[in-house]
């Protein structure tokens, strides 16, 4: 597996390159979206770390090339001031994103999620999904605990559904926040809380959504019976 | 300011108006009041002529009686004649009203041989008659004299007439140049003042660019335009800088922290495992260090971000935030209540509201003590007030004071999780939307009071 890490902060991109190889990947280095864009035509890669914050081009337009011309996965790196540029990677065709600074655990489990998915062509993940005796069915909007039927509201069904889909890694506090309220205020993170909360004893069981310090939450692929 | 212009200036139209018109008024009675007496003196006279020969010589009185009477029917006065010491040897036909003083001096003239004096003009609020008396003869001591009162009341209407005519072609006057000129003018005096305020409001309304027109009106106030322009283009490239500002400051800390979490992370595949305590605490403090970035930033934006201003329900806006909250509040062993007084409505930003209002719950939660924290919305004055009070141990007046400021924490609180931001950011987004945040003593506990200009007219919301 070869991941081409498109970086201008030299020391961000070591501690990547030495992370990643640790852990068994090829890793290619840009500093620039046009170096990028050659590299991608040059060598085979497998998955793109962009960062947005590139001297020559916008990362985002870089993403939308990449989309365009291969079909090589791409995975954006993004500081949390700027929420509007993050939704627009995402809609200009980028497969995910880490939030700088992010843990090499979060990164990781990002990474597998996208190479499982492009492998499987799974594009849409919009499928039904099952964790032990939970179902979520994400086009009709129902969940079902042991086949008993479970009344969400709405931002209550998109924490569970972003948390379920998410394969059993952590989802930090953040990117709750902005994928289900629009806001990146960690001030608002009381309201995740008590959405979490509720979610909880809703469906019954209060380890079905585990904490996980400092990051946020994550549901275990096979959760424990209680 | 309009109706301060035309107060102004109506009393001066009008001061000039009356300066104007009275020497007309004035030439018009005296026109009036000379013809009057011109046709008296005209016809006693000629009484007099006739009445000589009768008095001197004693001749036929009749027909000087006759005369008398037709002569004060035409003029519609009375006439009789006196001898030389004054006693009346014709007496009128009409009855005498006195007039003694004013008759015993026309006569006495009259006998020392002058002709009538013009009497004062009739103005309509005069009431005295003209007395008028011719001496017999001509020259020498006169055997006696023809007197005339006449009444001065057809004169006085036709005078008063006029007057009434004038005041009200002054009146037509103002009016007209009111309509014609004022109006107008304190318009085009006004109307960059009223361009200025629209500006201002629209600045304010989070619409940066929004300038004023630099012509018309008069220079002073065509220079007061060009200042605010040159104000509001300043005060615009601050914001941009700021904004700038966060962005950078954002990515200059944003990747050596990257850095230091990913070389945190690998470090961990060759440590011991008692070191392992050591390297948790060290991420999260990276973690705390990332936290704390991140409520900067967001302060740094709640300062450049324009408010978008509705007029809104203040009261649902509380319930809705409530309503999250409560479970929480729940969880923690207290109590949330809320109590809205009054239904009133404010002219702010929603967003800023609530998110004020999650930072001072947060705050009521963390420091309430676990009992109960009640919220209120109430009007008072020209405010909307939402207070969130807990029963915890409450602040000291100087540290009320502090507690806003960036980072600010109380000295037993140290260690609670949190940044010592969440007041100081609820404080900037509601000052965006012309509020304020108030600190005070809730007798046991803290009072935050959340204050909002009170809006007169819910307006529908989209």
């Amino acid at each position: 597996m070869r991941i081409l890490v498109v970086e201008d902060d030299d020391r961000v991109a070591a501690a990547l390159q030495d992370a990643l190889t640790q852990r068994g990947y090829g890793v290619l280095r840009a500093q620039t979206g046009a170096a990028a864009l050659s590299l991608c035509e040059s060598h085979h890669v497998d998955l793109v770390l962009l960062d947005l914050g590139l001297p020559d081009v916008d990362g985002a337009e870089v993403a939308v090339t990449l989309r365009a011309t291969t079909k090589i996965p791409v995975i954006v790196v993004t500081a949390r001031a700027d929420l509007p540029s993050r939704v627009g990677v995402l809609r200009g065709g980028a497969d995910d994103y880490v939030v700088k600074p992010f843990s090499i655990a979060e990164l990781l489990a990002r990474i597998e999620a996208v190479l499982r998915r492009t492998h499987r062509g799974d594009e849409a993940a919009d499928g039904p999904i099952e964790i032990g005796d939970l179902h979520i069915d994400p086009s009709s909007r129902v969940v079902t605990v042991a086949g008993a039927r479970v009344a969400l509201t709405r931002k209550e069904f998109d924490v569970l559904a972003i948390l379920a889909r998410a394969n059993g890694a952590a989802i930090d506090r953040q990117r709750l926040l902005v994928e289900v309220w629009g806001t990146d205020w960690l001030g608002m993170s009381r309201t995740l809380e008590v959405h979490i909360a509720t979610l909880r004893s809703k469906l019954g069981r209060r380890d079905t959504i585990e904490t996980v310090r400092g990051v946020g939450y994550r549901i275990p692929v096979a959760p424990p019976v209680s | 300011m309009r109706t301060r212009l035309l107060l102004v200036l109506l009393p001066l139209l009008a001061l000039l108006l009356v300066a104007l018109e009275t020497p007309l008024a004035q030439s018009h009675a005296e026109r009036l009041s000379q013809e009057r007496f011109l046709k008296l003196v005209g016809a006693i006279e000629e009484l007099a002529g006739i009445a000589d020969p009768v008095l001197r010589e004693g001749g036929d009185a009749r027909r000087l009686k006759a005369l008398l009477r037709s002569t004060e029917r035409i003029h519609d006065s009375r006439l009789f004649v006196v001898d030389d010491v004054g006693d009346v040897k014709i007496p009128s036909g009409r009855d005498d009203p006195a007039n003694p003083g004013a008759i015993a001096r026309a006569t006495a003239a009259a006998l020392a041989g002058l002709s009538p004096d013009r009497p004062a003009t009739a103005w309509p609020w005069r009431r005295e008659p003209f007395v008028l008396a011719a001496p017999l003869g001509d020259g020498g001591r006169p055997p006696g004299a023809v007197v005339a009162v006449a009444p001065t009341a057809g004169v006085r209407r036709e005078i008063r007439d006029r007057l009434l005519l004038l005041a009200a072609a002054g009146l037509a006057v103002l009016l007209l140049a009111t309509f014609v000129c004022l109006l107008p003018l304190a318009r085009w005096v006004l109307r960059p003042v009223d361009e200025l305020t629209s500006g201002v409001q629209r600045i304010t309304a989070g619409e940066p660019d929004a300038r004023v027109p630099e012509r018309g009106g008069p220079p002073e106030l065509r220079g007061l335009a060009t200042a605010f322009n040159a104000m509001a283009a300043s005060v615009s490239r601050a914001l941009e800088r700021q904004r700038a500002f966060a962005a950078d400051a954002s990515h200059q800390l944003r990747n050596p922290l990257t850095a230091l979490r990913l070389r945190l992370d690998s470090l961990a595949l060759h440590i011991a495992p008692d070191g392992e305590r050591e390297l948790r605490s060290a991420l999260d403090e990276t973690q705390r260090l990332s936290t704390t970035i991140d409520v900067l930033l967001r302060l740094a934006r709640a300062e450049a971000t324009a408010a978008e201003m509705t007029v809104l329900d203040v009261g649902r806006i509380a319930a809705g935030r409530v309503e999250v909250w409560a479970p929480a509040v729940a969880a923690a062993g207290a109590e949330l209540m809320l109590s809205v007084t009054d239904a009133c409505h404010a002219s702010c930003d929603a967003s800023a509201i609530e998110q004020a209002l999650d930072a001072v719950l947060d705050n009521a939660l963390k420091f309430g003590d676990g009992a109960a924290v009640e919220v209120s919305v109430a009007q008072h004055g020209d405010d909307v007030r939402v207070r969130v009070r807990d029963h915890g141990p409450g602040l000291t007046a100087q540290e009320r004071s502090a507690a806003a400021e960036r980072f600010w924490r109380s000295a037993r609180d140290q260690n609670v999780d949190g940044t010592g931001l969440g007041l100081t950011i609820a404080r900037t987004l509601l000052e965006t939307c012309g509020g304020r945040l108030e600190l005070h003593d809730g007798r046991p506990g803290l009072a935050v009071d959340i204050v909002l200009p009170l809006a007169d007219q819910p307006r529908v919301s989209l």
